[in-house]
């Protein structure tokens, strides 16, 4: 058996519910869901609906025999039998009621009765039903709990019963007349109903035993290795908060001569530009592009560790896409005009209601997403189409060549996970510009996406949800 | 002339930022830390401060602050620089009464322009 049916399997056992008919699926039909809750509770009602559901069919045996062989035709065998018929009412009360102990109580006065009538109409103390008085207790410990007012009452009410039917027999009362040597044959079948009824309940008692120990086994083995896996997803987390405390840290030690190396190479740069030394102004220049181009890199990195540790919080507030958008698109086209690209911008309608979201991570995914698809080419122009979709907003980006044909873009989450594929060389950048868009429109609640438009055109998808209260979204 | 109190406990770039801005013609005066920039911006009466938010024992926030809570330089502009563009920075940085704020390493034409529009 694989891992994966032995899962199953487990379920199945959790569940308590077992494939196809069955006879506890039977008797579940009419115990209430509550009562199958606990293990305890649910055996006793077993034991109440086992009984409830056979017993009247052994029982009945004993009037029926008596009626047909015209033993006693007349209200002494109608009372036997309609006294036995009325058990069958007691499963479908529960269901109705869920008033178990009510009903457990009634039923056992309901068999005194029975089984006492039967007794002081056929024979007294001679009567072949006498052996079903043994049930009496028997069902009590069954059907309640081990301690308990209800129990200690019916156990006190049993006994008073069969004192005062004892009272009547001895008491010189005239019992109703029947002659014994036609009871023989009946007070057989009567002896082997009660031991068929007594095999039966232990068996089914003995059986549910069983299940509910291999079930707390189950339970155990289930429990310890929930403990397992908490305890491991605690140790992943502790290493998760470890690393990207470390790679906080070493960015800023990156971050303290680097800023330097930036920063002089500026001044510098400014001062060559006042003395028109030209080639001390390009050398300069590639100092200045590289140390800016590693200290983007050094940022993605924390961003990257710090959304993976869960450390990035978010900072929803409301903001209208259409003018943000217009804000953002400012600081971005000298950036992508560097690279040899142009962006165009298409608004749709509905981008001037204000939407709920962090904003500054909107323009973040965006802003490594549009990196990650300019550093596959050299030089094109990025068509950039936004829309509301749902509950959110939908950003559609495609790469046309300078021929003016649309290009696909190589858009994948493990491009920077999976280092050893040679992403850089792939994909022309590093691949952590698209890793890290993913990580921003996940913490977002949002994803992307490579899609074919309808006309055929491939295209990169980002989807943003609204964070709106429901209510507002409504009014 | 516009005069510029600089607090930055870091060398390099302290002398680097104060380089540029007197190159662009402005009157730079330093501290290293913030009771020094505290103690500076009494005395120097500056008509702005850019002050680095990591400063050690008291950072920039807590030195804004005390700026803000003395009557003689409670009216000096403020621009938090923080390492990391992060919201909670700027959100800080507007709490404690910064006029603006700007990442590490700073982009000049950027800061000049904020300077600009705040200095007093």
């Amino acid at each position: 058996m694989s891992w994966w049916e032995q899962g199953a399997g487990l379920v199945q056992i959790v569940k308590g519910v077992p494939r196809g008919f069955s006879l506890s699926h039977l008797l579940d039909h009419f115990i209430p869901a509550d009562m199958q809750v606990n293990a305890e509770t649910h055996r006793r009602a077993r034991m109440f609906m086992l009984s409830h559901v056979f017993g009247p069919i052994l029982g009945n045996t004993l009037p029926l025999y008596l009626v047909v062989m015209n033993i006693s035709r007349d209200y002494r065998a109608a009372v036997f039998f309609v006294s036995i018929l009325l058990f069958w009412a007691y499963p479908f009360a529960l269901r109705r009621t869920r008033r178990y102990q009510l009903l457990a109580f009634l039923s056992v006065q309901n068999l005194i009765f029975c089984a006492l009538w039967a007794c002081y109409a056929y024979g007294g103390v001679s009567s072949p039903f006498l052996p079903w008085i043994l049930i009496f207790p028997l069902l009590a410990f069954l059907y309640l709990p081990p301690q308990g007012r209800v129990r200690n009452l019916l156990l006190a009410q049993i006994f008073g019963s069969v004192f005062v039917f004892l009272g009547l027999c001895f008491g010189g009362r005239e019992l109703p007349f029947v002659d014994l040597k036609e009871l023989q044959v009946i007070g057989m079948i009567s002896m082997a109903s009660v031991a068929i009824y007594f095999a039966m309940m232990s068996l089914y008692f003995a059986k549910m035993f069983h299940e509910q120990r291999e079930f707390a086994h189950e339970l155990n083995s289930l429990v310890s290795t929930s403990d397992n896996l908490r305890n491991l997803t605690a140790a992943a987390n502790q290493a998760s908060a470890a690393k990207a405390d470390f790679v906080a840290g070493m960015s800023h030690e990156l971050r303290t001569p680097l800023n330097a190396i930036i920063g002089y190479s500026q001044l510098l740069l400014e001062e060559a530009r006042d003395e028109d030394d030209e080639e001390t102004v390009a050398d300069l220049g590639y100092v200045h592009k590289a140390g800016s181009a590693l200290l983007g890199l050094i940022d993605d990195i924390l961003s990257y560790s710090r959304i993976e540790a869960g450390k990035m919080p978010l900072n929803p507030s409301y903001d209208m896409a259409q003018s943000y958008m217009e804000r953002w698109l400012h600081d971005v086209e000298p950036v992508l005009a560097a690279q040899g690209f142009t962006i165009d911008m298409v608004g749709q309608r509905g981008l001037d209601h204000p939407l709920l979201t962090d904003w500054t991570a909107v323009g973040s995914t965006v802003k490594h997403l549009i990196s990650g698809i300019v550093s596959q080419n050299s030089g094109g122009r990025l068509a950039m189409a936004l829309a509301p979709r749902g509950r959110g907003l939908q950003w559609t980006l495609t790469d046309y060549a300078t021929t003016g044909e649309a290009r696909a873009v190589a858009i994948s989450q493990e491009m920077f996970e999976h280092s050893n594929d040679m992403s850089a060389s792939k994909y022309g950048g590093t691949g952590i510009e698209i890793a890290l868009a993913y990580k921003y429109a996940q913490l977002l609640g949002g994803s992307i996406e490579s899609v074919t438009l309808a006309d055929g055109r491939p295209a990169t998808q980002f989807f943003v949800p609204d964070r709106s209260p429901l209510q507002q979204l409504a009014a | 002339m516009t005069k510029i109190l600089i607090v930055e406990d870091n060398e390099m770039n302290r002398d680097m930022l104060q380089r540029r801005l007197e190159r662009k013609g402005y009157e730079v005066v330093c501290a290293v830390d913030g009771p020094q920039g505290i103690a500076m911006a009494a005395a120097a009466q500056p008509n702005l401060i850019l002050m680095d938010v990591a400063l050690g024992d008291m950072d920039g926030w807590e030195a804004t602050t005390a700026i803000h809570a003395n009557p003689a330089t409670a009216k000096i502009p403020v621009i938090a620089l923080t390492a990391h563009a992060l919201e909670s920075d700027r959100l800080k940085s507007i709490e404690v009464g910064c006029v603006d704020f700007e990442t590490k390493p700073v982009s000049l034409p950027q800061l000049l322009e904020k300077i600009e529009q705040h200095a007093r």
